[in-house]
């Protein structure tokens, strides 16, 4: 039994994260990453606080963007442990397991083929369908965390990464910090205005947690995805678990959510390996 | 059928003792693809002296542009590009009475010049047990197809290791290295000549070569550089870890095995480093 005073996960995505509208924001070494990696910090913080008030007493923190050392750890709250770095099978949820209470996901964005502010699922893919439907990241990664028992309960990014998620979880706090015009755009709020609707939706995400049903997805869970290129869904195929429809869609599929996400990650991957760049 | 199948590769040709003669674009590269070309057109002869009715040729080296068609030997065809999911081998099948491996070097952390065992990240591997090269992985995946080889060319060290699966195959050795990056070569035109005869005696004995069919269960093992590859292999269940850098893959079909290979190599290949490694 869940009991307040628990642990919460959190996993920090930077495409979402409040002021965030262009490349440059979020690449290590462009023009305003360090703006932005300092935002992102303060963002996480907003979340730590509201779980702390609602009664956590411990937060595990994924950075869970690009080469994932974009947290500041000295400028984190000092209540929560940070996982860095990359090579991490679990990738953006590295570290959950079933002993947290739910998990918030900061800063993230809407899926590939969307509207919002730099919109894409993790990347290489042109389309990912997750049996059969159009899937973002946030979806896949609260699966993940759904086949250990844990709920997603909050998330904080534009307007279309948050309904996007609520139309799969249903139940969900969102914390809306920014307003996607195009994919290069968004009318975003102040940060000190952003700062109280993470805390309040981080808040209200862990009181949530105890009587909210953990994501499940029907079994066989299946991954189709389409390529950039067709030389990457050839590459994809050397694996002996890749079904390769067209020339750029493969197929991957296993009965255990984490098995599925481990042949879809892999063949996504092994694809990239193949992606050339000028064309 | 005497169709003839010939791989190229580029460190093992004669004169070639560093990377600086077989990377695109490096000093003196463009000699060496004609290097290249002649040691190919001195095989091509030789096969087609030897009765054989047709020759696929398959630029087996880094891009795999380096053969140039127009001084190719007419007869021939060409694949070349990369992209390729038998690579070295891609075109072999069942209708090639024999295979040629020309230009070809030793494996990673032997002696040879140029050593390597596919890419720089595979610090060894081993085939059954046996040190693997390039050389041998590609003469199990021929043999899977029922082709035996007939040639190899290359230094001491490429062509004793090929020879250790392959007893039939001619040897060529076109250099003695002294080192990774030095070898005593014989001249061009030297190496032509025994290359051109070789190359006739391996087709016209091609029904008594016996083709390399490693026992069953096939392990291939290979270790990589860091630890972190290896643990990037595993994201796909395609191989089991023995150790912090080593992974080891078992299969009974070699073409499988071979795939597997392949796809290790590219996605250990995403989690490197670029000044770690």
């Amino acid at each position: 039994m869940k009991t307040v005073g628990g642990k919460v996960y959190i996993s920090a995505d930077m495409e979402g994260v409040t002021g965030v509208v262009s490349i440059d924001d979020v690449l290590a070494g462009h023009l305003n990453y360090e703006r932005f990696r300092r935002l992102m910090t303060r963002d996480v913080n907003a979340a730590v606080e509201g779980v702390l008030e609602a009664g956590a007493s411990e937060v595990l923190v994924n950075d869970s963007h690009g080469g994932m050392t974009n947290i500041l750890l000295e400028e984190l709250h000092p209540s929560a442990t940070l996982i860095s770095g990359v090579n991490k099978p679990l990738y953006m949820m590295e570290g959950v397991d079933q002993s947290f209470d739910c998990a918030l996901f900061v800063g993230y964005h809407s899926m590939v083929g969307g509207r919002g502010v730099l919109s894409h699922t993790f990347s290489g893919a042109s389309r990912v369908l997750l049996n059969g439907r159009p899937t973002s990241e946030g979806e896949v990664n609260a699966m993940i965390a759904g086949s250990m028992g844990v709920p997603v309960t909050m998330a904080s990014g534009d307007q279309y990464a948050v309904s996007e998620l609520k139309e799969v979880l249903g139940e969900l706090e969102g914390a809306v910090v920014k307003y996607a015009i195009d994919r290069s755009s968004a009318r975003c709020l102040h940060p000190s205005i952003t700062r109280g609707l993470i805390r309040e939706a981080a808040r209200k995400g862990y009181m949530k947690a105890k009587n909210t049903k953990p994501y499940t997805v029907r079994s066989p869970v299946t991954f189709e995805f389409e390529f950039l290129q067709p030389s990457m869904a050839s590459r994809a195929a050397y694996l002996p678990f890749v079904e390769q429809l067209d020339s750029r869609t493969v197929r991957v599929s296993a009965q255990d959510p984490i098995e599925a996400w481990r042949l879809f990650w892999s063949a996504l991957l092994l694809g990239r390996s193949a992606e050339k760049e000028p064309y | 059928m005497r169709r003839v199948f010939i791989s190229v590769d580029m460190e093992g040709l004669t004169g070639v003792v560093s990377p600086n003669q077989v990377l695109p674009g490096r000093a003196d590269y463009e000699r060496f693809r004609g290097v290249m070309l002649r040691e190919t057109n001195a095989v091509i002869r030789g096969a087609f002296d030897g009765g054989a009715d047709g020759v696929l040729v398959n630029d087996s080296h880094d891009g795999m542009l380096n053969l140039k068609i127009e001084g190719l030997d007419e007869r021939a065809e060409l694949i070349s590009g990369y992209h390729k999911p038998l690579s070295m081998v891609q075109g072999i099948d069942g209708g090639f009475a024999c295979a040629f491996f020309v230009g070809y070097h030793s494996m990673a952390s032997g002696e040879g010049v140029l050593s390597h065992t596919m890419t720089g990240i595979v610090s060894r591997a081993y085939l059954n047990g046996v040190p693997a090269s390039e050389g041998v992985i590609n003469a199990m995946v021929a043999g899977r197809f029922g082709v035996p080889v007939g040639l190899v060319a290359g230094d001491q060290y490429a062509v004793s290791e090929v020879h250790a699966v392959c007893p039939d195959a001619r040897g060529v050795v076109v250099k003695r290295a002294i080192d990774r990056y030095s070898a005593l070569s014989e001249s061009l035109t030297r190496v032509e000549e025994e290359l051109h005869r070789a190359a006739e005696e391996a087709v016209k004995s091609a029904e008594s070569l016996r083709v390399y069919s490693p026992s069953k269960p096939i392990t291939l093992t290979v270790e990589f550089a860091q630890s972190s590859l290896a643990a990037r292999v595993l994201y796909a269940p395609i191989a089991r870890r023995v150790d912090g850098r080593t992974i080891e893959i078992v299969g009974d079909d070699p073409l499988d095995v071979y795939m597997r290979f392949r796809a290790s190599l590219s996605l250990a290949s995403t989690a490197r480093d670029p000044d770690y490694g």
